[in-house]
Parts: structure tokens; C-alpha cells; sequence
């Protein structure tokens, strides 16, 4: 602003804004408050939704104590996954589902709830775990290469042991010891965690392959 | 308004002094915790932007070094370096707890209220007689240093990381394939035989000239040398020998026996009912008349044969206990206001008492029960209270008397003289010591390392207080010194001997296990040829991995050896650790039948999926930005950490 010569040209000048101002500023301070109590009342809302989630999931988790064949069990999850299907604990409870089926030996069954966990689940980061136990799932069912092709899409770096291995799993299943003992070496390699350091090391020393010829000389 | 104050704060001096000070006073208590925190950053740890306390790392911190303490026995070894050892670890479990909380609200996991509250109730640790007690809960935060609220956002978050977790980890599985296949490697035999050359029998045959010996030991002295070693003289102070000093009397432990009291006996409660009338303290006298002739009513009914439990209930204004029939439950003294107090512990069983007037109104009281003190007698605690005392006064003692020690060798540190006459305690001398004595002070390595620097060994001065092992301090200065030097050939010409046998031996016995490979591939007889070159031939056997009866040397070794072509061997030259060479002749893998014959019984199993969510982690780790707080890792920390003992 210009200077004024007199506080009352002050006072005029502050008036004068005010009139042509007024109304955009009350609209914007009505706006704002308007916002962060929408914004609050959204943000209670989404965690009340997550609450009821959350309770679904763990009485989903309870019906599997019940004796009366995964019925309970079976029919909460497709509850939970009608209403909650956004909801990361849908995906958790797709886990559980698979497990339930590899139990009972339904193969096609785990094989489904892991493709929902893959397709339609929430959690990004349970993905690369529900691919892995796809793969297994259907190598076990010999579609070997639908497996491998899976595994191709476990992109974090974490898992690389563990993908590994199971590619190793799957070329020994497929006949191809060749490519089994090189995955199973990447898999020691990589450095990442896997299931087990002393069972990939039994399937490597299973596949070992004779030197050129056995060092008889050889003093180490 | 504004110019009043500016010729105000113009034309006062004092005025102008209060403004500049209110200004400081921010500064100055910015100054003062920068300064604690050695001016670093406020946090432990930013995840994503959001910061870890210092606190929380301090709480890490403390259990991982205890943890490490206790895998030590008891007490982290000086010169190990706890500090960056166990900080980075308590610094990557608050990084991970934190990058576990923001995943999982990010992933919009939530734990209800109701929920959250059922799993509080089931921390034992907040429960009276398997019931959650609020009082107890209180009290333990309390004692934790942390408010129902913090307690209560970390129990969620804890919660939920535990969600998550158990819903990876709790979802794993093997299929029976998968089963089948390790079952078979783990189950799998292998065919083993062995020629086996002793190599002390081939060593004991070797001539060694004088020429190599003496030249073996010129190059390799300084594994022979007799190490540093120092004489000196010190101040020990030990509890223990301040324990057997103490001599309680009776009237001593007597005396601490009433002082501790509450230790051995649980005081007298009773179980006593109420009826209340209640009434405002400051209540008219009217009012108090008319109740007090209400009351009297009542224990006429009482007297008349009414229950008392009915009366309670349709009279008692104390509500919650009218419900019980107006039952108060136990209670020792101290816990009721005084006037009702002392009637009720006045009283015998099953008396009604009169009209009791507390600042609640007026109480009629029936007493239930007298439950009487209960306990241990002095006589029955009392070589208890023996041990306990004495370690008590010695625990005083020690640090008295190691205050005095440490100023007075510290103040004189020419001589241990004063500190002896000071504390009253001898000045003892040991024989020569090094780095591996393990007897006598020469066990701590401490003592050795104390007398070994430069200002004790060349300026002559007192060490410092070492504590080397719990409430157990020595001071010392080094009388006479030896530096290392090598021992004289004559002293270990048997030792050098018989490394250059060995030596020897084992090259000869590999080169002549390579002749006997290539006799073996030529289809020698394993047998005949071991016998033929002196050596043990063990018959082929099917051996697990886990065979109790093998060597496990050789079967970690035939184990990892390529399988031979159907119908051959394959060989393998083994330096043992015991120096003998072993040529293991792996002759296939042998089928087992039981084996075999279990695949069909083998069904899918779970299996904690441990890894999976271990990589979880790491794969939510590696897409967040963390930044940690280096100083927090570093030996110079600003930190301390408090409790470093």
C-alpha cells in the first residue's frame, strides 16, 4: 500500500477493502473450517469402516476354531469380502482361506483365494507373498509354467531368495536339473532371506554336478 | 495502545530490561537443550518425516544391552563394543517397529475401541485375581513413567503390527509335494566307505634334521615368544570381604525386621457390611437427629430378626455396596475414613455396631470376618534377614570405602600408601602375570591391561579404580616389567618337531592318497589296498545325515559330494581336522524303502511363513525414507544413555 498521510486515510482505506474484499474472505474462512471438519468427519468415518473391518477379519480368524468343516469360516470370508472388499484384512483373510484349502487338499481352492489376494486385494505388499504361494499352488497342480510366469511378477528385491528357490522347486519338479541348480545358487546368492539356509542347501548339494574331473590331488 | 508502550519502554529503564529478558528467556531454554543433546538432532530416528523419540530409542537401547548382558552371564565384557553393537540394533527394532505402523495404518488396518479394551484386560500384569483392576493399571503405568493414553496408542499399534504379522506368518504352509521332497533329502542315505591314513604313525616316522628345526624357528619366533608379562602391587576391595566384617545383633536384625515388615507378614484385615445414611458433613443438627433416629429404626428391625442384607438393599445409600447386601469385602487399616475404621476394628464378630457417624453420614456396621495377620515370624526369616542385612550394610560400606579409595590414590598417585592407610585395607603383591593368567587379580583382564599403560608403567603412577567385576574394585601400580621375547629354541625344539612332522606327514599321506584314488578308479580293492599301505578300511554303510554312529565329518563331506554315475564311485580326498587323511568312496545314493513308503502319508502341514514376513519388512523398509540419527551410534555418544553400569 501506499503511504497515508493521516491514520484516519488509514482507517478509510482499510474499509474500503474490506468492502470489496469482505464477502471473498468470509466465503474462504467458511470454505476452510467447512473443509477440515469434512475432512475430520471423513477421517472418522474411514476409521469406524476400518474398525468394522478389522472385527470381521477377527471373527473370521475365530470361526476357524469351529468343527463344523469351514463352513462358518468360509461363508464370514465371502462376507467380508462383499462388504470390506477394499479393505486390506479381505486380503489377509484370502491368505487364511488359501491355507484352509491346502489343508483339505483343494488345490483349486487355494488357488482362487490366492489369485484374489493377487487381483483384488488391498495390500500392495502382501501381493509379492500371495504370488509366491500361487506359484507353489500351481506348480503343485504341474502347471509349471503358469507358476513361473507368476513368480516373473514378484518385483521386490526382498523376496529374490525365496523366488528363487521356488523357480529352482519348480525346474526340478519340471525335470530340468540343469536350471533347478542354477536357480537354487541365484537363490543363495541373492543374499535375501529364505525359508530355510540349510534345506537350500541340501537341494544344492542334492543337484552338485562333478567337477571336470574329481580332484584327487585335491588338498584342501 | 502500541505507541504508549514504545515511549513507555523509551523513557523506563526497567521496562526496557523486563521486555529484553522476557525475549531471553526462550533462548535461553532453547540453549540449555540443545546443550543435552549435545546440540544433535531432537529424535532417535524420521520415518517418512515422522520422528522416533529419543525416549523410545533410550527404552531399545536399555533392553537390547540388558539381553546382551545376559547372554554374557551377567555383565558385557569391557573393550566389547556395546555401544555400536547395540545401538545399531535397538536403533533398527524402533525403525522397524515405526515403519511397521505407518504400513499398517497406511494399509488401513484398526483395532476398535471394544477390541483394544478386551486385549488390555487380558494383560496379566493388570489383573487382581484373574480380573483387570483399573487401580493396578494405573499404578503400573505409573511405574512404567507413561500415560494411560501413550500406553494405550502404543498397545494399538503393537496390536496391530501383531495383526499383520500373524497374518503372514500364521498363513504359511507346505504342500505335500513340497513335504515329500525335503522328507527325501532329509531321510536320504548315502553309501560310504573309507580308507582312512593315520597320520601320527606317518609323523612319528620322520626324521627332522637340527638344520630345520632351527630354521622353522627363526621364521616363526614370534609364535614362540613368552608374553609381556609385569609384577605389581595393588588395593583390592571385594563385598564379600565386607559381608563377613558385618556382625548383626539380634536387636539389629530385629530392627529390620519391623522395618521391613509388610515383606514377611500381611497385616490383619477384616470383612465387615454397612448400611449408609448419608448426609452432608456440614449437614443441621435437625437432619443429623432425624437420620440418627432412622438408624436406630433400622437396627431395631436388625434386632428384631429382619436380614441385614435386605435392609441393606432396600436402605443403603452407598449403592454399590447395597447390591451386596451392603458387603465391604476385606480391608486392612488405612483404607476406610477413620471414625468407620475404628469401629469396625473394634468390633468382634457378628456384632452390630451403633450408628457410626463419618463425614459420609451415618454407618451401620456388621463385621463379617476377622481375617488375622498373616506371615512369617521373625525367628522363621531370621538367617533371611542375616544374609539380607549384611549385604545391605556391605553394599553401604563398599561405596564408602571405595569413594576413599579412589580419592586417596587419585590425590597421592605416587604411592598406594595413603589409599592403604585411608581405607585400612593391605597392599598385596603378585608374582609375575600376563594377558593369559587365570588365577589370582591376573584373571581380570583389566589388572593386565592397567599395568601395561603408559602412565602407570613408565610415570609411575596409580591406576585408576578398575571394577572388575561387580562391587569389586582394585588399584595397582606395576612393580617390575618384561616386555615380550621369544622363547629359547631349546625350550621348544619338541613343539617345532613335532609341527614339522605333522607337517610333512600330512603332504606325504595326501600325495599317497591321490596314488590310491587312481588305484581305486582302476578298480583296486579297497580293502587289499588299505591293508597293503598300512591304513584302516571301513566297510561301505548307508549313512544319514544325522547318523549317530558315523563320523560326522565324513558324512558332512559325502554329502555334499556330486553323486557318482549309476553302478561307480566317486572319491574324495578329506583332510580331518584331526590331521589324518580319509579318501571317501561314495558308492550311489541307497534307496530306502521306508522312505518311499511314507510319501504316501505325507499331507500339506503349516509352517510359519517367518521369512515372508521378515521380507515384508525389508520390502517396506526399502521404500521408506529413513533417516537415522548417527550420533546416536557412535562411541562419543552426547546421549550416555544413562545407566551405562
Amino acid at each position: 500500500m501506499a503511504d497515508y498521510e493521516t491514520e484516519e486515510q488509514q482507517v478509510e482505506a482499510l474499509k474500503k477493502w474490506w468492502a470489496d474484499n469482505g464477502r471473498a474472505v468470509l466465503l474462504g474462512i467458511g470454505l476452510g473450517l467447512a473443509l477440515i471438519f469434512g475432512w475430520r468427519a471423513w477421517q472418522g468415518h474411514q476409521l469406524s469402516v476400518a474398525q468394522e473391518a478389522s472385527g470381521a477379519y477377527t471373527e473370521v480368524m475365530a470361526s476357524l476354531e469351529k468343527n463344523d468343516d469351514g463352513k462358518d469360516f468360509l461363508s464370514k470370508i465371502d462376507a467380508l469380502k462383499s462388504d470390506h472388499g477394499g479393505s486390506s484384512y479381505a486380503a489377509m483373510a484370502s491368505l487364511a482361506e488359501a491355507r484352509y484349502h491346502v489343508e483339505q487338499n483343494n488345490l483349486e481352492g487355494a488357488e482362487a483365494a490366492l489369485r484374489w489376494a493377487v487381483d483384488q486385494g488391498a495390500f500392495s505388499e502382501l501381493k509379492s507373498i500371495a504370488r509366491m504361494r500361487l506359484a507353489r499352488v500351481l506348480n503343485a497342480q504341474d502347471k509349471h509354467d503358469d507358476a513361473l510366469d507368476v513368480l516373473e511378477k514378484v518385483s521386490s528385491q526382498a523376496y529374490a531368495g525365496q523366488v528363487d528357490e521356488i523357480r529352482g522347486d519348480i525346474f526340478l519338479d519340471k525335470g530340468d536339473a540343469a536350471q533347478a541348480l542354477t536357480a537354487y545358487r541365484r537363490a543363495q546368492d541373492s543374499g535375501g532371506r529364505t525359508i530355510s539356509a540349510q534345506t537350500l542347501q541340501m537341494k544344492l548339494d542334492d543337484l552338485a554336478e562333478p567337477e571336470s574331473k574329481i580332484g584327487s590331488d585335491d588338498k584342501s | 495502545m502500541l505507541l504508549d508502550l514504545r515511549d513507555g519502554i523509551r523513557n523506563s529503564k526497567w521496562l526496557k530490561y523486563l521486555l529484553v529478558t522476557v525475549i531471553c528467556i526462550p533462548f535461553a531454554l532453547f540453549g540449555v537443550n540443545s546443550y543435552f543433546n549435545g546440540g544433535g538432532p531432537d529424535y532417535a530416528a524420521k520415518v517418512n518425516g515422522e520422528k522416533v523419540s529419543l525416549n523410545a530409542f533410550n527404552n531399545a537401547y536399555q533392553n537390547q544391552r540388558a539381553q546382551l548382558a545376559q547372554a554374557f552371564g551377567g555383565r558385557i565384557p569391557e573393550g566389547f563394543n556395546a555401544v555400536s553393537i547395540v545401538g545399531n540394533q535397538a536403533m533398527d527394532s524402533v525403525v522397524t517397529r515405526e515403519v511397521l505402523r505407518q504400513a499398517v495404518i497406511d494399509n488401513g488396518l484398526a483395532v476398535g475401541d471394544e477390541d483394544l479394551a478386551q486385549r488390555l484386560f487380558e494383560i496379566d500384569a493388570f489383573n487382581v485375581d484373574g480380573r483387570f483392576d483399573s487401580d493396578r493399571y494405573q499404578m503400573q503405568l505409573q511405574s512404567m513413567g507413561i500415560s494411560a493414553a501413550e500406553f494405550e496408542a502404543q498397545f494399538r499399534d503393537d496390536l496391530l503390527a501383531q495383526q499383520l504379522r500373524e497374518s503372514v506368518v500364521g498363513t504359511g504352509f507346505m504342500l505335500p509335494d513340497e513335504n515329500k521332497a525335503v522328507n527325501r533329502l532329509q531321510n536320504q542315505k548315502r553309501n560310504l566307505a573309507s580308507i582312512t591314513l593315520n597320520v601320527q604313525e606317518k609323523a612319528d616316522a620322520i626324521e627332522i634334521s637340527d638344520e630345520d628345526v632351527t630354521a622353522y624357528y627363526e621364521d616363526n619366533k614370534a609364535s614362540y615368544n613368552n608374553p609381556e608379562k609385569v609384577k605389581i602391587e595393588y588395593i583390592e576391595l571385594k563385598i564379600d570381604d565386607l559381608k563377613d566384617g558385618v556382625d548383626p545383633s539380634e536387636s539389629d536384625l530385629q530392627a529390620y525386621y519391623d522395618q521391613n515388615k509388610a515383606r514377611w507378614v500381611a497385616p490383619e484385615k477384616r470383612d465387615a457390611s454397612h448400611i449408609l445414611l448419608s448426609m452432608d458433613s456440614d449437614a443441621s443438627d435437625s437432619t443429623k437427629e432425624d437420620k440418627l433416629a432412622v438408624a436406630q429404626g433400622l437396627i431395631d428391625r436388625i434386632n428384631a430378626g429382619e436380614a441385614f442384607e435386605d435392609i441393606a438393599k432396600e436402605m443403603s445409600d452407598d449403592t454399590g455396596s447395597a447390591e451386596n447386601g451392603g458387603s465391604l469385602g476385606e480391608f486392612a487399616t488405612g483404607v476406610m475414613v477413620p471414625p468407620f475404621e475404628e469401629a469396625v476394628f473394634a468390633m468382634q464378630v457378628g456384632d452390630l455396631s451403633e450408628p457410626v457417624l463419618s463425614d459420609f453420614g451415618y454407618h451401620i456396621i456388621k463385621l463379617n470376618n476377622i481375617i488375622p495377620e498373616r506371615g512369617q515370624t521373625f525367628e522363621e526369616v531370621k538367617a533371611e534377614l542375616d544374609d539380607e542385612y549384611r549385604i545391605e550394610k556391605a553394599e553401604t560400606s563398599f561405596f564408602e570405602v571405595s569413594e576413599l579409595l579412589s580419592n586417596a590414590s587419585y590425590e597421592n598417585d605416587d604411592s598406594l600408601l595413603p589409599a592403604s592407610d585411608e581405607t585400612g585395607l593391605a597392599i598385596q603383591t603378585t608374582d609375575w602375570i600376563d594377558r593369559n593368567t587365570f588365577d589370582g587379580v591376573g584373571q581380570y583382564p583389566q589388572v593386565v591391561a592397567a599395568a601395561l599403560t603408559d602412565d602407570v608403567l613408565n610415570n609411575g603412577i596409580n591406576s585408576e579404580v578398575l571394577e572388575v567385576a561387580d562391587n569389586h574394585v582394585i588399584v595397582l601400580r606395576t612393580l617390575e616389567h618384561e616386555v615380550a621375547k621369544p622363547k629359547p629354541l631349546d625350550e621348544v625344539r619338541d613343539t617345532v618337531v613335532a609341527t614339522l612332522q605333522r607337517e610333512r606327514a600330512v603332504d606325504e599321506l595326501n600325495t599317497l592318497a591321490a596314488e590310491l584314488t587312481k588305484s581305486l578308479e582302476a578298480a583296486a580293492d579297497p580293502a587289499e589296498l588299505a591293508a597293503a599301505n598300512g591304513a584302516e578300511h571301513n566297510e561301505t554303510v548307508a549313512v544319514g545325515r544325522s547318523d549317530p554312529a558315523a563320523d560326522s565329518e565324513l558324512v558332512r563331506a559325502i554329502f555334499a559330494m556330486p553323486k557318482p554315475a549309476a553302478g561307480q564311485n566317486a572319491y574324495q580326498t578329506l583332510n580331518t581336522s584331526s590331521g589324518d587323511v580319509a579318501i571317501l568312496i561314495f558308492g550311489g545314493v541307497a534307496e530306502d524303502d521306508a522312505a518311499a513308503e511314507g510319501d504316501e502319508v505325507i499331507a500339506a502341514t503349516t509352517a510359519p511363513a517367518t521369512s515372508d514376513f521378515e521380507n515384508l519388512v525389508v520390502t517396506i523398509e526399502a521404500s521408506a525414507d529413513i533417516e537415522k540419527n548417527d550420533a546416536l551410534l557412535t562411541e562419543q555418544s552426547p546421549m550416555g544413555y544413562g545407566g551405562g553400569y
